[in-house]
């Protein structure tokens, strides 16, 4: 075929099938031979089409090690240089296939020949943009190779580490013509770690002139303003005046090399050469601290970008880089502005930026407050998030916040200033800093008025996670502090271990002491769960498995008469649904159950499923109803069996019991099964879990719509309202099952699936949620509420499921749990007018 | 020696007026017509009567380039057209052929109407020039007759503002008109591929500034309008109707969405309402950002921004104005600034540059009591801002575009003389290039090289192509081919010389060279040519060699024969074809340094 056919095309089609026949045969190696050597011969064919698509296959296919003894290393490099020859072709498009060969070399693992290089930078200037799209990643691949060998500067005796030459060159082609190159450039730079700093420092240089004259950029007035202490009163006209006379020779007109790339990139026209940019001097800054310094400038320049994913770039860029810097004033004006911005996202993350800096003066932490005051004025649904923000400020700046103290109490040396209402979200933000500055610096403490440690006692009650506890012994440390955080932790964890382990002998227990037992625990538990933080995940799944067992000691008091029937059926059921939902929950909300527990949880649920069962076959009195009842329950425990033998855990005895006699029932014995059932329910006990590992718990926070307002949200009846809707999901592995639940008056519901590029991953199981809602309703006469809220699909609720013929309804409504309590959102939909 | 020669009218030199001459490959062509806003009188126009002292312009001019609206690139253009008489075609961007007639039209209204002058052109006139454009699309390359060929490509500067690349033949220049190479709020930046052209022709009113970031200004201008209407001021923003007016807008549009702020913007009526209707119709030709949101939404269809009305100056409570014209000179815009000047809450923003004796030049330089016409004063109590929102490439941006279409020469323009000095010097030092600064009516020529298109025959470029495509190619070897070149009629044509030999009917002669040398060396003669066959083996590999049996060896097309009895000298001899002079000659090098050659 390939001899035959004529075409240039077809030639080159069957070139790239043969290529992928390579690869999907990876271990072939003689095949592979074979098709290199072949495209080999091809390489001096006419048409462009084969030449490239030869040369692709062979960086796809071309191996190193074949047995070819001792002259492996000449084979490699051969191939390598067969392919140099090639970046002169004269069609573009081998020629970038010649470098993009070269770089499946690379991916491959295949170490490229520093030789490369040279060849490489010079396609730099190629006419078209492929080519130098794919040799500039050449450059970079080589300069990670080699960054301490060293190449000579053309019409000098200089020479250059490799990695410095290559970044320079690459810097240089953020001038280039084409978005795409330019793109890649800037990307590229990040990466190269190992440049010298004084390139480094190159890439920001910028110097600004008029006329002729020196002239200093706004960022350097600022500073100068800065560091004299004098603060200009309002721009004069021409207050930036051009100051010095430039030497004409000393000016650089042309960005040659690293000379100011990242400030030609930041002002670049597109939005992704910014984007990729503000990437790559994130990443170099957090590796040289010197070169946060000098950044810092330009970074907060990007906070007033026109394009808003610039701008929350720059603001998480410079959280990034933190710990290397540390704010001025005239920085922190330009960075404040977006705490004013209506997008939730900006100043959400500008406020999260704020929690880790560090700030030079102690005006700069007023203005901060008073911004973030202002912020709350503007957005009170904020209220929150701004309290957070305060708490890490005042930890973070103990010192600068001590001498602001009066200022911020309000205190006067002489008069006693009236006391602020506990109410204001203002008040308690200025608290929540005072309070975490002054454990940190106990000096603060004395300055307390009366009603200040009133205020204190309050909201170390209400909001425990802002406010530190002060009260403890003036001589303890903040130290201590943690620890006791920490050993109070460990107190509810050893806790929570005694409460179970004291219900270990519950199963020899006759029903009505253990229902005692139980219920003390579950009471116990939920206090715990109240408490402490880090174990209430662990305690709340407890105390719902606990919950479970209660309910199956109150199903085994009343077990002698199912099978009579004299209890009804409807509370029963009631009572088994309890169960279920109960087990569902423990299932879909918990993460981190072990094996063994998991196998307990679905163990009560075959126990409540055998209650029902047992009831049914009693009651019913349709053999159709008993025949279905009976399926169901026989899938399940089928389920559970693999379940059980796959994770080999331990089964108790009514469990085992059942296995071993259904398994071999036929269905149309169903005197028999009820038989077995008999016996079984005999063996019913309620057990106890201990959990091993320390689970997570599944849950949402709503951060908007944040509350009720006043205003409802009007709009014409039957056509829909849009709601912003932005939610952070926590501890959810599978994203996808997770739902937004619309809840109207009128108790119909609306499930829908927010869309895949709403989610933003934020951590390893932490998901950020931005969405509209739709609304939309018929015509009422006033304004009501609907409930939105974040719900999950149960993962297991659908295996239980036994419908009766009145429970269809409600089916999907009881198959999500809610993930937090659903927000309620006024809206009144008016008639439409004619 | 081919030349373009080029005449700028205008320009040169200074800045206003712009209109230049250019001679290329036999075309005479003018890139723009403008007026200069400085003069009253005859100056305000370019000297047409360089081009013919009397007569239409038609027959002298074979197509009229016009890059973007401002008058002082297109002002004088009915009175050329018209006045003085131009019948062939106008070539200009569809954004500059909608908004150029509004200009012209206001222009004319404000120097006839207002001013009283007559002998200036009519509406009628500008009617009737507009009827000669032909509107051009970015990128598309307009054939204007069979040689001349014009390509625009987006400038930047302002909405629909262009530069055009004119071919003739193998000489092309590139014109850029104004052109901004960062982008502002609106418009994108300017972008032109490798083009090559003979000649640059750049303006340079920043030749000697490079400027501070956009998002700079921006933030400085923004904050300073927040905070004067957050403390309930009234700010005012003179502006021209067209241009900065639109970037300032979308400026503060879009930060009233992102702050969700409600203080009303106003926007003067008439021009500049009629302006903003042809922004919402040319998004194509606006920036990244504002073209993205238009799948949503047009972004020049204000959501903040309503039409003002006279009515409004004495509302209560904070606003901000767009009013014209920009020099607080006449018009609304001083009357408002009447109204507001007292009181220092409010704010008066200068977005551009103002003429000496206007308000806005006094104001800006700090005047505190002002003197009206009726012997009136106003006490200037409110802020006075100035903010530099102009759309004009920097040193470094122009040495930017000079890099990427790598010209052969560049030729400022549209700059002061002093400043282009210093320019022309660095772009002769760092591109090693020539760099031209004509006066206005001085003449430049520049000298192209010119080369010779030659036809080769296809079948002759195969054939060589077959030769050598058999190794792989190695780029730093040159190839040789061989064939006749024939003159037929005025075309050059290269072609296989057996083909030509035949078309003319003519024998084929041969030459050839011999040599002999004669070596001193023992033994058989057949022992000495086995080891010359020998060393043309080693030494030039990649010619086929061969030893037959006569004793003589052949290498490629040399034959060398070697004879000679056993114990005597012996004699070479090599012959060669004149066309393997090369390998003859290395062959006899070879065998020169490696035998014992008795040189006689």
């Amino acid at each position: 075929m390939f001899n035959t056919s004529e075409s240039q095309k077809a030639k080159s089609q069957l070139i790239s099938s043969l290529s992928v026949i390579g690869q999907s045969a990876a271990s072939l190696k003689e095949l592979h031979k074979q098709l290199v050597d072949t495209a080999i011969q091809n390489l001096t064919s006419d048409s462009h089409h084969i030449r490239s698509s030869c040369l692709s296959l062979i960086g796809h296919l071309e191996s190193h090690d074949l047995p070819k003894g001792d002259n492996k290393d000449d084979d490699v490099t051969d191939v390598q240089k067969l392919l140099e020859k090639f970046f002169q072709d004269q069609d573009s498009r081998v020629r970038s296939s010649a470098f993009e060969a070269l770089l499946t070399f690379h991916e491959r693992g295949v170490k490229l020949d520093e030789s490369l290089y040279k060849a490489a930078w010079e396609a730099l200037n190629d006419d078209y943009e492929g080519v130098r799209l794919a040799a500039i990643q050449v450059v970079w691949v080589l300069s990670h190779l080699y960054p301490e060998s060293v190449v000579p500067v053309p019409n000098s005796d200089e020479e250059l580490r490799l990695v410095d030459d290559g970044f320079v060159k690459i810097c240089n082609m953020i001038n280039d013509i084409s978005v795409k190159v330019r793109t890649k450039a800037a990307s590229l730079l990040g990466s190269l770690h190992l440049v010298s700093t004084r390139f480094l420092e190159q890439t920001l240089d910028k110097k600004l002139m008029s006329n002729m004259r020196r002239k200093k950029t706004a960022s350097e007035r600022a500073k100068d303003n800065y560091s004299s202490g004098v603060w200009s009163t309002g721009q004069k006209w021409a207050d930036d005046a051009p100051k010095e006379e430039l030497d004409p020779e000393s000016i650089n007109l042309m960005n040659i090399g690293a000379c100011g790339a990242f400030v030609h990139g930041l002002e670049d026209e597109f939005s992704e050469v910014r984007n990729c940019t503000l990437d790559s001097i994130c990443e170099l800054a957090s590796q040289n601290p010197g070169f946060a310094l000098l950044c810092q400038d330009s970074i907060a320049d990007m906070f007033n970008d026109e394009i808003e994913s610039v701008r929350l770039n720059a603001i998480n860029s410079l959280k990034k880089l933190s710990q290397h810097l540390e704010l001025r004033e005239d920085q922190l004006d330009i960075m404040l502005g977006v705490l004013q911005d209506f997008s939730y996202v900006s100043r959400e993350s500008l406020r999260d930026m704020l929690c880790e800096m560090k700030f030079a003066t102690k005006e700069c932490l007023n203005t901060c407050v008073v911004a973030l005051l202002d912020n709350l004025r503007r957005y009170p649904e904020d209220r929150l998030n701004i309290w957070k923000c305060m708490k890490f400020l005042g930890k973070n700046c103990a010192n600068l916040a001590l001498p602001l103290m009066p200022e911020f109490l309000c205190l006067h040396p002489y008069f006693d200033t009236p006391e602020p209402e506990m109410d204001d979200p203002a008040y308690i933000s200025i608290l929540v800093l005072v309070f975490n500055a002054a454990a940190g610096n106990r000096t603060a403490l004395p300055m307390f008025q009366e009603h200040t440690w009133r205020h204190f006692t309050y909201l170390r009650d209400s909001i425990p996670e802002l406010v530190p506890d002060l009260k403890t012994d003036d001589s303890k440390e903040v130290l201590v502090e943690n620890m006791a955080q920490v050993e109070k932790s460990h107190e509810a964890a050893t806790f929570i271990k005694c409460t179970v382990e004291k219900l270990s002998d519950l199963r020899s227990l006759d029903t009505i002491t253990a229902k005692q037992l139980l219920e003390t625990a579950v009471r116990d538990l939920q206090r715990v769960i109240e408490l402490d933080m880090n174990t209430s995940a662990s305690a709340e799944c407890i105390c719902l498995f606990l919950q479970s067992q209660l309910l199956i000691t109150q199903l085994m008091s009343q077990h002698a008469y199912i099978l009579t029937g004299s209890v009804t059926v409807s509370n029963l059921n009631v009572l088994v649904d309890k169960v279920l939902n109960l087990t569902n929950r423990l299932q879909t909300l918990f993460l981190g159950l072990g094996n063994n527990d998991l196998s307990l949880i679905k163990q009560t649920e075959l126990k409540a499923l055998t209650f029902r069962l047992g009831s049914t076959l009693a009651n019913s009195q349709e053999l159709a109803t008993q025949m279905k009842a009976q399926d169901v329950y026989t899938n399940y425990l089928c389920g559970l069996q693999k379940f059980l033998t796959y994770t080999d855990s331990h089964t108790d005895s009514c469990t085992s019991y059942l296995i071993s006699e259904l398994v071999n029932l036929k269905s149309n014995q169903l005197s028999n099964v009820q038989n077995v059932l008999h016996s079984a329910l005999k063996l019913v006990r309620p057990v106890t879990c201990m959990l091993m590992n320390k689970v997570r718990k599944a849950y949402a926070v709503i951060h908007e719509p944040a509350k009720v307002s006043d205003n409802p949200i009007k709009f014409t009846a039957g056509l829909t309202a849009a709601v912003l809707l932005i939610a952070d999901i926590e501890n959810v592995s599978r994203i996808e099952n997770v739902r937004v639940q619309v809840k109207y008056p009128d108790t119909t519901v609306a499930l829908t699936i927010p869309s895949s590029h709403d989610v933003r991953k934020r951590s390893a199981l932490g998901h950020r949620l931005t969405t509209h809602v739709l609304l939309s309703h018929g015509h009422w006469s006033e304004s009501c509420t609907v409930e939105i809220g974040v719900v999950i699909l149960s993962s297991s609720a659908a295996k239980t499921k036994f419908k009766t013929k009145s429970a269809s309804s409600s089916e999907e409504d009881s198959n999500v749990i809610e993930l937090c309590k659903p927000v309620k959102v006024l809206i009144s939909p008016k008639p439409h007018k004619r | 020696m081919a030349e373009i020669t080029i005449t700028p009218l205008g320009a040169g030199q200074d800045v206003g007026r712009s209109c230049i001459l250019v001679t290329i490959g036999g075309k005479n062509i003018m890139l723009d017509c403008g007026m200069h806003m400085g003069f009253n009188d005859d100056r305000r126009f370019p000297d047409f009567t360089f081009i013919t002292r009397e007569g239409r312009l038609t027959e002298h001019l074979d197509c009229i380039i016009i890059s973007h609206f401002h008058l002082d690139h297109c002002g004088a253009l009915p009175y050329m057209s018209e006045m003085v008489g131009y019948d062939g075609p106008i070539y200009m961007t569809h954004p500059t052929k909608a908004i150029c007639p509004i200009l012209l039209e206001d222009f004319r209204k404000i120097t006839v109407d207002r001013k009283g002058e007559t002998n200036f052109f009519t509406s009628e006139m500008i009617k009737s020039c507009m009827k000669k454009v032909k509107a051009v699309n970015l990128h598309e390359v307009i054939q204007v007759d069979d040689e001349l060929e014009i390509k625009a490509y987006y400038a930047g500067h302002v909405l629909g503002a262009a530069m055009f690349h004119v071919r003739v033949g193998q000489q092309s220049l590139v014109y850029t008109g104004d052109y901004n190479m960062t982008p502002d709020r609106h418009l994108g930046a300017a972008w032109i591929d490798k083009c090559r052209p003979d000649l640059l022709i750049t303006e340079s009113t920043y030749a000697t500034t490079i400027r501070e970031s956009k998002r700079c200004r921006e933030r400085d201008f923004l904050k300073k309008v927040h905070d004067c209407v957050e403390k309930g001021g009234k700010v005012l923003i003179p502006v021209f109707a067209l241009g900065r007016a639109q970037e300032l807008c979308i400026l503060l549009e879009s930060y009233w969405e992102r702050m969700n702020l409600n203080i009303p913007i106003y926007f003067s009526l008439g021009l500049t309402e009629k302006a903003n209707h042809y922004y919402k119709l040319f998004i194509s030709w606006t920036s990244q950002k504002i073209k993205n949101t238009f799948v949503q939404r047009n972004m020049f269809e204000f959501k903040h921004i309503k039409p003002f009305d006279r009515a409004y100056i004495e509302n209560p409570g904070p606003m901000v104005v767009f009013a014209t014209p920009g020099m607080l000179h006449a018009g609304l815009s001083l009357q408002v600034f009447k109204k507001w000047a007292p009181h220092e809450q409010n704010m008066v923003i200068m977005p551009g540059y103002c003429v000496a004796g206007t308000v806005g030049h006094k104001i800006l330089n700090g005047v505190k009591r002002l003197e009206m016409e009726n012997k009136q004063h106003i006490d200037v109590k409110l802020s006075v801002q100035y903010m530099s929102f102009s759309a004009h490439a920097d040193a470094k941006g122009i040495m930017q575009l000079i890099s990427w279409c790598e010209p052969k020469n560049v030729m400022l323009v549209h700059g002061e003389a002093a400043k282009m000095d210093f320019l022309k010097n660095k772009i002769q030092t760092e591109f090693g290039i020539d760099c031209y600064k004509p006066a206005n009516g001085e003449t430049v020529t520049i000298e192209t090289q010119h080369n010779i298109p030659v036809d080769i025959s296809l079948s002759l470029l195969k054939r060589e192509a077959s030769f050598t495509g058999l190794k792989t190619p190695d780029p730093k070897k040159q190839r040789v081919l061989h064939g006749a070149l024939v003159m037929r009629g005025n075309k050059l044509q290269l072609i296989d010389p057996d083909q030509a030999l035949r078309d003319l009917g003519i024998k084929e002669h041969n030459l050839r060279f011999t040599s002999t040398l004669y070596v001193d060396e023992d033994g058989a003669s057949e022992k000495l040519a086995e080891k010359i066959y020998m060393l043309a083996k080693e030494k030039i590999p990649d010619q086929p060699s061969q030893y037959s049996s006569d004793g003589s060896v052949s290498v490629s097309d040399v034959m060398i024969t070697v004879s000679g009895e056993d114990d005597d000298t012996k004699s070479v001899l090599v012959t060669w074809s004149h066309q393997d002079e090369d390998l003859g000659s290395e062959l006899m090098d070879i065998m020169k340094n490696e035998l014992p050659v008795i040189v006689d």
